[in-house]
């Protein structure tokens, strides 16, 4: 199962749901979806989104064994 | 990725023709509307069964309402299906996946269903409504996951 830190960066530089959406070009929902783990976004969109937070892929997104 | 969807202004259009037309051609299909002899114009046939129409070359008789309903349910179900959303991205490019996936699975179950429980010619009428069962099966789960989509995360900033 895919995690991510999405909803503790995104607090860390005081930016909504609505306003990343815009800039990733995906809706709101799309990023609440990513934030609550049930959808895990392409590479191409995982990427974009580390990069706009300046972090490392997997400083935003964590690969969680299931057990 | 180049899109082969629809542009989003066909969205409400051809959902608002398709889910009329399937109430329509469900109400006639249910009275038992004679279709053969309704609507009767010439019309050319790649292929036909005598006993439905004159012999007179590639032209025969026929009722077209059928006909007519058939090809309006199934572009206007097409459109819509597959029409972009206003803002369509990589997640509702999944839901409408899943719900493909999803309908194909009902769809065929029940198929396979029908053909071991159904016989003679109430067996016709499984292969008539499987015509249109698998668009109409995928346009409401999409549609219904869709909504769920949507009201997602409302209560979130």
């Amino acid at each position: 199962m895919m995690k991510n830190r999405i909803r503790v960066l995104r607090a860390e530089i005081n930016i909504s749901q609505e306003e990343l959406a815009n800039q990733m070009g995906v809706s709101r929902q799309t990023i609440h979806a990513i934030e609550n783990n049930k959808y895990a976004p392409s590479l191409t969109l995982g990427m974009r989104i580390a990069k706009l937070f300046n972090k490392a892929v997997e400083e935003v997104f964590q690969i969680e064994e299931e057990k | 990725m180049k899109s082969i969807l629809f542009p989003y202004r066909y969205k409400k259009i051809s959902g608002l023709v398709f889910y009329l037309t399937t109430i329509v051609g469900a109400i006639i299909y249910l009275i038992d509307f004679e279709f053969d002899s309704n609507f009767v114009v010439k019309i050319p046939a790649l292929i036909y069964d005598p006993i439905i129409g004159n012999k007179n070359g590639i032209w025969i008789e026929n009722g077209i309402l059928d006909e007519l309903i058939t090809v309006v349910l199934i572009i206007s179900g097409i459109i819509h299906s597959f029409s972009r959303e206003k803002m369509e991205d990589e997640y509702i490019s999944s839901i409408r996946l899943q719900a493909l996936t999803w309908s194909i699975y009902v769809n065929y179950s029940l198929v396979l269903l029908a053909t071991l429980l159904i016989f003679g010619m109430a067996y016709f009428h499984v292969m008539i409504i499987h015509l249109f069962s698998l668009i109409i099966l995928f346009n409401i789960r999409f549609q219904l996951k869709l909504r769920t989509y949507y009201k997602s995360g409302n209560d979130e900033e």
